[in-house]
């Protein structure tokens, strides 16, 4: 405990070392150094990041996105579930395809 | 002139209220920069950095916040931004000691510890406390700056002064 109090009014000394501090001064040729930057166009992409980060573009894109994939899929004729089995029994038949379980006899054939 | 008339003069590209806004703020924003990034010419890089982005965005600028709430907003971001790159590219570098040039000649030594500390905190928390003890900004503030309310900035302030101490103990135990 004799140990903690010099070792906390230490940490409270250091803590409280910006106590007191004064602001630091930026260059005064700041705007000198910052007007040519200000004339300067800025590149494409970086104009067109900003445009379309814009709340109002960035949703109003999102909505048009939704919208053309609704469109899509109540536009798209539904596809009859009768040819698609019978395309899948003709493809599992021609391929010899059926369940394959542990009990199944081992297949010996060349 | 009220703040509503200057910010419309800055959006209409007026040059010398830009100059009045650069000079009005550039030392705070200086500051705050410094005081994260902790190299002057890092700190100096920000400020413009700053003071660009603003002359570039002030159309996107909301009212609902003062427009210097914003700026260091953006010198908050700019400074993180910083900060993460630098640490991306000298992972395994040494710190510098970094002395404050507004610290009390006799209290230096200790801020240099103690900036050595603050690197180690979290963000947020370094934010928050950075505004306090830097910019003597009171919590309200810190919460307009940080966009987070009033009793989340008194968490991250009390988190950062135990993280503090902990770190100086630590620090304090290895340099008897």
């Amino acid at each position: 405990m004799d140990n903690q109090t010099p070792l906390n009014n230490r940490i409270d000394e250091i803590l409280n070392s910006l106590q007191g501090m004064q602001r630091a001064t930026a260059s005064p040729h700041l705007y000198t150094r910052i007007k040519p930057a200000l004339a300067k166009p800025e590149p494409f992409w970086i104009q067109l990041a900003r445009f379309v980060s814009r709340p109002a573009i960035a949703y109003s894109l999102s909505a048009v996105l939704v919208l053309v994939n609704i469109w899509f899929i109540l536009s798209s004729p539904p596809v009859k579930a009768e040819i698609a089995n019978e395309q899948l029994s003709t493809l599992a038949a021609e391929y010899h395809l059926s369940s394959v379980s542990l009990l199944d006899p081992p297949n010996n054939l060349p | 002139m009220n703040e509503k008339d200057f910010i419309e003069r800055l959006r209409n590209g007026d040059e010398s209220a830009f100059r009045a806004l650069v000079d009005a703020w550039k030392d705070r924003i200086y500051n705050t920069c410094l005081g994260l990034v902790q190299q002057g010419e890092d700190a100096e890089d920000c400020t413009q950095e700053v003071f660009i982005t603003a002359y570039r965005k002030i159309g996107q600028f909301r009212e609902e916040a003062a427009v210097g709430t914003w700026l260091y907003r953006v010198a908050v971001n700019r400074s993180l931004d910083l900060l993460r790159k630098r640490s991306r590219e000298k992972q395994h570098g040494e710190w510098i000691d970094f002395q404050h040039p507004g610290v009390q000649l006799e209290k230096k030594q200790d801020a240099a510890i103690l900036f050595r500390a603050i690197r180690q905190l979290p963000e947020n928390q370094k934010v928050a406390y950075q505004l306090q003890q830097m910019e003597n900004l009171s919590q309200r503030e810190i919460a307009a700056v940080m966009d987070i309310s009033e009793s989340a900035v008194e968490g991250l302030l009390q988190r950062a002064r135990n993280t503090l101490r902990k770190i100086l103990i630590t620090y304090l135990d290895k340099n008897k």
